[in-house]
């Protein structure tokens, strides 16, 4: 190997080592540089923000509940002031059969999530809507008084849709876990639950993680959002 | 000797060069990585945001609202018209909503067949809650309104247990909807028909589609009493 040889591959091996370093520099200030900080704090400053109106959601879910009780209090002592007590009746009891009343009674909670890790073989570790709106079919063939996931009452209307990460229930939108409350024979929802399809099939082959307790006074919330914007496309057919 | 020892040192230089250049490359694509994921987190937290800052005003709406009721009641109690105004209308949003009595309106009529003589609960579900997505006010199959504990149980013989009672194929799936979100369901209900290879589905929209109400509502209140 002759001495130009050697300077030559020298330069070749300083050159990329130069390369290599400025590369190295620019990948190392783009993270650290003032973009980076400030990605940091906008996350952190939105989490913050979305946090704070997801508070202020509550505490306003709560009023209007509040709210919407005592204004059907005051109509109702209205009605039985009249001595109407047929409509008072007739009244309850479509709102019970409707969701809009909230139910108290015995059943089961089922808790539902993705997969805790990624095991090799399986196909699928995410829990998706369709796997939702099938366990909540599941639950319907054992007969039950009221179901509600993650709070919301599940009405005539209810949708279930994937929304990016989250799925949207009632209009508003919900992430995993999912605690699916069922007031009902007990023994029945959990028969026909953990024989379904779905948890054979497909929950214990791809992890998905399932949990199912009896719980005595479970309490299942009324349907919480407007009643008018659900009946306003239809008319009653007056017989 | 000298060249041997050379040699070795080229190697070991070019070695963890090599090293080095693989390395390098892992980190920026690491970054890059993160970076992505930085900038989707900050997307969706944003959306998240928007959406619940929309959820926040409709609360307040309603709540000033009911509010609104409240005082108007608790005041003017001797306006009896619009309080049974109140009520009727009421008792009815109640009523549609348990599927307590027949409804009409704008919507659509789904109809699935299958030369195989049977269609998936799976598929079926999604239809129903397609309709759901898109709003539907009132849904019913084969004549039995779809209310919110309505089962669909594929049993033996191919046979639907649908409210306690039992339909076999062609099933007609009707719904009323708003009629702004009817183009959407057909396209989506199209969609679903395109893919499906072992049954077929066809969609009519209809100026006036009638659900009837539940059949047995004894059945239903069994439950809740």
């Amino acid at each position: 190997m002759g001495k130009s040889d050697k300077r030559n591959i020298l330069l070749f091996v300083f050159m990329v080592l130069g390369f290599l370093l400025a590369l190295q520099f620019r990948s190392v200030m783009s993270n650290t540089s003032k973009d980076a900080v400030s990605t940091a704090q906008t996350i952190e400053s939105l989490k913050k923000e979305l946090e704070r109106e997801k508070t202020i959601g509550e505490i306003l879910k709560k009023e209007l509940e509040e709210s919407i009780v005592e204004r059907d209090t005051i109509l109702r002592n209205i009605v039985e002031e009249r001595g109407s007590e047929d409509i008072n009746e007739e009244w309850e009891r479509a709102r019970i059969l409707a969701g809009l009343t909230e139910v108290v009674g015995d059943g089961v909670v089922i808790t539902l999530n993705d997969a805790s890790e990624v095991v090799s073989g399986v196909s699928d570790p995410l829990l998706h809507d369709s796997s939702l709106y099938e366990v909540l079919n599941e639950i319907k063939k054992a007969q039950p008084v009221a179901i509600s996931v993650n709070g919301e009452r599940i009405i005539s209307t209810t949708e279930i849709v994937c929304a990016g990460p989250t799925t949207r229930i009632n209009r508003n939108r919900y992430a995993v876990p999912y605690e699916i409350k069922v007031i009902g024979d007990s023994k029945k929802i959990r028969e026909v639950f953990l024989n379904s399809s779905i948890v054979v099939f497909e929950f214990i082959p791809n992890n998905i993680r399932f949990q199912i307790k009896e719980e005595k006074d479970i309490v299942i919330p009324k349907y919480s959002g407007r009643i008018d914007v659900l009946t306003n496309a239809v008319e009653v057919v007056e017989e | 000797m000298k060249n041997v020892v050379r040699i070795i040192t080229m190697t070991l230089v070019c070695f963890s060069i090599g090293i080095m250049i693989s390395w390098q490359y892992k980190s920026i694509a690491n970054n890059n990585q993160l970076l992505v994921f930085q900038r989707t987190s900050i997307e969706a937290l944003q959306e998240e945001l928007i959406e619940q800052q929309r959820v926040n005003e409709e609360l307040e709406e309603r709540l000033k609202e009911v509010n609104k009721e409240i005082e108007y009641y608790s005041y003017a109690m001797d306006d009896m018209g619009k309080i049974d105004r109140t009520i009727k209308k009421e008792m009815r949003e109640a009523q549609i909503l348990a599927g307590l009595v027949d409804v009409k309106g704008k919507g659509v009529e789904i109809v699935i067949d299958s030369i195989y003589g049977k269609v998936f609960e799976v598929d079926i579900l999604n239809i129903i809650n397609q309709l759901r997505a898109w709003e539907a006010q009132a849904i019913s199959v084969n004549g039995e309104r779809v209310t919110a504990l309505t089962e669909f149980e594929l049993t033996e013989g191919d046979r639907y247990k649908i409210n306690g009672m039992y339909y076999t194929i062609p099933y007609v799936i009707k719904a009323v909807l708003p009629p702004e979100n009817i183009d959407y369901l057909v396209y989506m209900i199209k969609n679903i028909a395109e893919k499906e290879m072992y049954f077929e589905v066809k969609i009519e929209v209809k100026e006036e589609i009638i659900i009837p109400k539940i059949k047995d509502e004894g059945s239903l209140l069994k439950y809740v009493y």
